[in-house]
């Protein structure tokens, strides 16, 4: 099957039964034996493929998901970060009483 | 601890006001939760990785601490997401909050944009619930009536 074809979209509970299958396929054709998409409601969600084949793709596939992290983090953007110090001063707490707590709580956990 | 990556725990905006509420509930919870992240970042502790699961979606880079007051229960959750910045291990403190309901959980996929639509409106009905009842409004859970 060409990619630029219109997929035909396994069910979940199909691909499910058919993951040995497909498997033993791909173990013996390679990248050969192409993709098998799979989604609820013939929406296609993930695509299973030869392990060859993503070798090949893998570079892109993880500057994809660097940049997809990129993204999600970007969308909580506007969310300062704070260090212990910054937050201790912020809450109002001594330093020297979040030492004497870390110290107890470590003793109760040994 | 034998680990020698250095790391960095730092705590969003969200996680750092839900330390400021729990320390106006509870001004010697509010000081563990900062004890903890002392110990996380020291490197004494380390928490136990989440799942990925139907009801809160994949949050198996997220990793939970259990802690309480003295003496009791461990009443409450602090939930770091582990990433890696230029080798640096960052733990990022992202939801403070009390476990009952798995609402910890809830909001920590909610924060992070992962909770799955179908858990949304459980999410906002356990949110409004802790809401009501910090609000001093709490309405009995039980069965809602169709």
């Amino acid at each position: 099957m060409a990619l630029t074809d219109r997929p035909e979209v396994h069910p979940i509970r199909e691909a499910r039964a058919s993951l040995p299958a497909v498997a033993r396929s791909f173990g013996e054709r390679g990248i050969a034996a192409g993709v098998y998409y799979l989604g609820a409601h013939r929406k296609p969600e993930a695509v299973l493929v030869p392990v060859d084949l993503f070798d090949a793709l893998k570079s892109q596939a993880e500057d994809l998901i660097i940049a997809a992290r990129v993204s999600e983090r970007d969308a909580m953007g506007d969310e300062r970060r704070y260090t212990l110090e910054q937050l201790t001063d912020r809450l109002g707490f001594d330093p020297h009483d979040v030492e004497v707590a870390a110290k107890q709580m470590l003793a109760e956990r040994e | 601890m034998t680990d020698t990556t250095p790391v960095r725990v730092v705590v969003t905006e969200h996680a750092a006001s839900d330390i400021e509420r729990l320390k106006t509930d509870s001004e010697r919870l509010g000081l563990r939760a900062l004890a903890l992240i002392q110990l996380l970042g020291d490197g004494k502790i380390s928490g136990q990785p989440l799942k990925d699961v139907a009801r809160y979606g994949d949050l198996r880079d997220c990793f939970k601490v259990y802690f309480g007051e003295t003496g009791t229960a461990a009443t409450h959750r602090l939930v770091y997401q582990e990433t890696d910045d230029g080798g640096i291990e960052v733990k990022e403190v992202v939801a403070v909050e009390q476990r009952g309901d798995d609402y910890v959980y809830l909001l920590v996929a909610n924060r992070l944009k992962r909770l799955p639509a179908e858990t949304k409106r459980a999410f906002n009905r356990v949110h409004q619930q802790v809401i009501a009842r910090r609000s001093g409004a709490a309405k009995p859970v039980g069965k809602r009536k169709r």
